[in-house]
């Protein structure tokens, strides 16, 4: 699984219309508001790195949204949830 | 763990990164601890030039997690895509951990295969071979191929081996891929290497400009800088410059698609403008720099023979002796368009030289690149109306004319990999000169770099052919003796005839001439162009290729021997990235089996040889130079006896373990625990990549390429310094009196580099006098002209290939193809066509189709939509990916000043297959 730190940057007035519309698309916790610098801090949990570039760049074109940056990745196998299948560990022959 | 177990795995995973998002931005998020027993140290990402600083949390004896570093100045935490997998690679499941030699019937046999040996069977059959080649070649005969991902210790030892050892300078990186350009044109514009500024601009200017730079995709985290900057600042501007739409349009305010290689004309017509408009900055100009040019007919760097190319290569061959120039070229050279003008190329080795001219005949050279005629020339979307793009260049020239705006122009490999590279770049010099913005907080032009070292090691410590250690060359008399000094060598142990560039290695194993050969940190017979002659050279003759690899790359499918090496956090190091920050490493975790790193490699072997088998008379095919016999190194063994050696004493003591190394002892407190497989499996009590540092900082220091200790670097407080390193002090823009401490004090700018500052005088013709004048502290502004590739698309051949890079990779992929995220992003290479060029040869998107060109044909997917936009009659196809091995397809034509080849640009034809 890849769980992505996002720092969001929106428009001050809208912050909190554009933090429902974040926790709106599939895999996305918000985390953070921080009203006065108009800053998002967001999570996305996806399976592969597409959906993870994908999900980011949803981010990105969502109305309130001036920027999204990757701040933290991290690639956890999840073994007690059954989500890491042999597949995606496999490596490239 | 108690902690942690009141939530689920899952929350606790979310909260930190949360957390450490948070913490990116300076916000308070409550964090949770890092988990017990981990042990977090700073480091520096592997992959490309930005040199981003990450943090490496290991745990039992494992990389297991891997941070932006939010202390360091370059990425302030932030990561790229490939910056998280500085862990994952070093775990793919065949990473090489041990010897491999071709054999039969327990001896070597270059028809064997691959069978695991001892270090010690390997150093055997690989010391046999070499003292085979090299008592039938002498010193040419060997060579060492390396790479800008080499650390500043393994570059250092393995110049030193070669050339003070071996007395060769068959070594190049492959960073003459991919940075020679910008280095020649740094040499000849400023006398010294490397840039002026530094990635402050990116936030101190207000206009950046890409030429062939897809900085989105390439240099991720310097992008996410841009980024901010034009999301914050309305007036901020982006103009993107390339041949096709990439990822870095996105964010621009301007792309200019352009025709490949009508970038030189493009240049001329913006400082034609400048000129025009008079918006040069004369004060600037006339105080701090001359105007120069140089011969025009100086060929494309393919062999001067076609004795060794196919058939169907003779023709583009030719072009390396006569040119006849194209209708356009003619024009842009000042010459009657309606006369045939075939010209010798007479030049070819004497590409480089160059002689002062007047601002008049500067003036009258620019005066053919009018906006009509560049445009028609230029444009390279045809389904762009003519009139959108001329305002487009209208407006691009009046950013840089504009006084009231400050600019920084970036490239990579664009600009380098270019049959006229070096122009190209000191033409970028040349528009930022005659505005003044140059040197100067958020004015200059920038050449960034695609490799982690490719500045400090490559170009710093000089692993090139002509090089020695900052900025030195084997060709200069004094330079030699200087590090002779250094070295304690014997005087004229140095070898002054310049050594083969990475192509010419390539072509001098197909001829015979040179037969012994040792890659260490790359992948060249992946990464060379027209890959089919060197693949076919290197199995079927009586070479000998030893590949040090982390992995079993498509060099060490065509090597005799390959060994293991250990990976950048298995080992100590340090890079240099492209604002010339160097930065150093602790060892991390242990390689795995018997994977070693290339410092213990090159130390080992060393071993192997005494005085006496490489410090006698040696021929030198060629060798000319003053104060040697022609043909010949001197026998040194006799003076060599003077500093104490005897015939019996080995390369080893004479260069590796002296008495100056054996002082900087290990273990070392600067260590704080960390191991050192080096020393560990070398038995040594000193602490060889400290030594290694601490010898080289000394060829620098008082030369304007001073760095710090090492052990200053690895102190908790600092994230790399940016050289040149003075009292403590780094440098942020060199040449500015009020930034650079070289810089003459009351000169305002000086461009103290002392190469080529003595020239003599002449017109656009060539040199009217002889006698040289000396341009101590001044730039040059060069005039270039348009000149076409040595190919372009005919009725055969009918598309531009260009090659390049993607987000997801790095290099030949050998790394990140084993990062299961990255290599499913993007798990083969394509071909980019645009939907007409399809269409038009029956292809639809993922058909398999041929593409073909005069020196090879690879079958590859077709790719229509995507992320790479190209316009109708260019292709573009990546090159990371093995089993679409594109270069076998291109061309090796190179910049005859630079030796860079051009992977940019030559004729393929598509078809279905």
């Amino acid at each position: 699984m890849h769980f992505s730190g996002i720092l969001v940057t929106a428009h001050r007035q809208k912050l909190a219309d554009t933090a429902r519309r974040l926790e709106a698309v599939e895999g996305v916790e918000v985390h953070y508001l921080d009203a006065e610098g108009g800053r998002i801090i967001a999570v996305l949990e996806t399976e592969t790195l597409e959906e993870q570039q994908e999900g980011l760049r949803c981010l990105q074109r969502l109305p309130g949204v001036l920027a999204a940056a990757l701040a933290e990745h991290r690639i956890e196998e999840l073994e007690l949830d059954g989500t890491n299948s042999a597949e995606e560990n496999k490596v490239d022959e | 763990m108690n902690k942690i177990s009141r939530l689920s795995r899952r929350d606790f995973i979310k909260a930190s990164v949360a957390a450490a998002a948070a913490a990116t931005a300076g916000l308070p998020v409550a964090t949770y601890g890092q988990q017990d027993g981990w042990r977090w140290d700073k480091g520096v990402c592997r992959f490309c030039g930005v040199g981003c600083g990450i943090r490496i949390a290991t745990h039992e004896g494992r990389v297991v997690a891997v941070q932006g570093d939010r202390e360091n100045p370059v990425n302030r935490g932030l990561l790229c895509v490939k910056g998280y997998a500085n862990a994952q690679i070093l775990y793919g499941e065949d990473r090489l951990t041990q010897p491999l030699m071709r054999m039969k019937d327990g001896k070597f046999a270059k028809d064997g295969d691959f069978v695991p040996v001892s270090w010690e069977r390997a150093f055997d059959e690989m010391e046999r071979q070499f003292k085979r080649v090299y008592g039938e070649l002498g010193p040419t005969g060997v060579g060492i191929m390396g790479s800008g991902q080499y650390t500043v210790q393994e570059g250092y030892a393995a110049v030193k081996l070669l050339k003070a050892g071996w007395r060769s300078n068959n070594i190049d990186p492959n960073a003459r891929h991919c940075m020679a350009s910008a280095v020649a044109g740094f040499i000849q514009t400023f006398g010294i290497d490397e840039p002026a500024g530094c990635y402050d601009d990116i936030e101190l200017t207000d206009t950046v400009v890409l030429w062939g730079a897809n900085m989105a995709e390439m240099h991720p985290m310097l992008w996410a800088r841009v980024t901010d900057k034009r999301l914050a600042d309305p007036d901020y501007r982006v103009v993107n410059l390339t041949t096709f739409r990439n990822r870095s349009s996105d964010l621009a305010d301007q792309e200019i698609v352009f025709k490949p290689q009508t970038d030189l004309a493009i240049l001329n017509y913006i400082a034609r403008e400048i000129v025009a408009e008079g918006a040069v900055d004369k004060e600037f100009v006339d105080s701090h720099c001359v105007f120069a040019t140089g011969p025009y007919d100086i060929g494309f760097g393919m062999r001067s023979t076609d004795a060794y190319a196919f058939e169907g290569e003779k023709p583009i061959q030719g072009r390396e002796r006569m040119v006849t120039l194209s209708r356009e070229e003619a024009i842009a050279q000042g010459k009657d368009p309606s006369r045939t003008h075939r010209v010798p190329q007479a030049n070819t080795a004497t590409a480089g030289k160059h002689w002062l001219i007047g601002f008049e005949d500067f003036k009258k050279a620019l005066e053919p690149y009018t906006l009509e005629f560049v445009a028609e020339l230029s444009k390279g979307d045809p389904d762009e109306p003519l009139e959108e793009y001329k305002a487009k260049l209208r407006q691009l020239a009046d950013y840089y004319a504009n006084r009231e705006r400050k600019v920084v122009s970036f490239w990579t490999m664009g600009f380098n990999q270019h049959t006229r590279g070096t122009w190209v770049n000191e033409q970028a010099y040349m528009v930022h000169l005659l505005t003044g913005k140059q040197a100067k907080p958020g004015n200059g032009a920038f050449s960034l770099t695609g490799q982690p070292s490719a500045c400090g090691t490559a170009r710093e410590v000089g692993t090139f052919a002509h090089r020695l250690p900052a900025d030195m060359v084997v060709a200069n008399p004094k330079h030699r003796e200087r590090c002779e000094g250094v070295w304690k060598l014997p005087a004229k142990t140095l070898n002054p005839k310049v050594g083969s560039h990475i192509t010419k290695m390539m072509r001098d194993l197909e001829d015979g001439s040179l037969k012994w050969l040792w890659v260490q940190v790359t992948n060249p017979f992946q990464a060379t162009a027209n890959a089919n002659h060197w693949i076919e050279a290197a199995r079927e003759k009586d070479n000998f290729i030893v590949v040090s690899d982390v992995y079993p790359t498509l060099s060490c499918k065509v090597a005799d021997l390959i060994l293991p090496s250990a990976m950048i956090f298995e080992k100590w190091g340090a890079y240099g990235n492209s604002e010339r920050r160097t930065q150093v490493w602790r060892e991390q975790v242990p390689p795995p089996g018997d994977a070693r790193s290339d410092v213990w490699q090159i130390l080992e072997f060393s071993k192997r040889f005494n005085l006496e088998e490489v410090w006698g008379r040696r021929q030198i095919p060629g060798l000319a130079a003053a104060g040697f016999e022609d043909g010949y190194l001197p026998d040194v063994l006799a003076e060599a006896k003077k500093l104490g050696y005897s015939p019996e004493t080995s390369l080893y003591e004479v260069l590796f373990d002296t008495p100056a190394s054996r002082k900087v002892a290990w273990p070392d407190p600067v260590a704080r625990g960390h191991e050192n497989h080096t020393v560990e499996y070398g038995g040594l009590d000193w602490f060889p990549e400290k030594a290694l540092f601490q010898e080289y900082v000394v060829f620098g220091r008082g030369h304007a390429h001073d760095l710090a200790d090492f052990d200053t670097y690895l102190r908790d407080d600092i994230r790399g310094l940016r050289w040149p390193v003075v009292d403590g002090k780094e440098t942020r823009w060199r040449f500015n009196e009020q930034y650079d401490s070289y810089a003459k004090k009351g000169s305002g700018f000086d461009f103290y580099g002392p190469a080529m500052k003595s020239l003599p005088r002449g017109n656009l013709s060539g040199v009217t006098e002889s006698e040289t004048t000396s341009l101590a502290g001044r730039a040059k502004i060069f005039f270039r002209p348009y000149a076409a590739p040595p190919e372009s698309p005919d009725e055969v051949y009918d598309l531009w290939l260009c090659t390049g890079r993607v987000i997801e990779h790095w290099h030949s992929g050998s790394m990140t193809r084993r990062v299961p995220q990255l290599h499913q992003a993007m798990p083969t290479a394509q071909i980019f066509i645009h939907p007409r060029d399809a269409e038009a040869r029956s292809l639809a998107r993922n058909d398999l189709a041929w593409i073909e060109s005069r020196r090879g044909k690879i079958q590859a997917r077709i790719e229509i939509g995507g992320r790479d936009r190209v316009p109708r009659g260019l292709v573009f196809v990546p090159w990371f990916d093995e089993g679409v091995f594109i270069n076998k397809v291109t061309l090796d034509a190179t910049c005859p000043i630079s030796k860079q080849t051009d992977f940019k640009k030559c004729a393929v034809k598509i078809y279905k297959s």
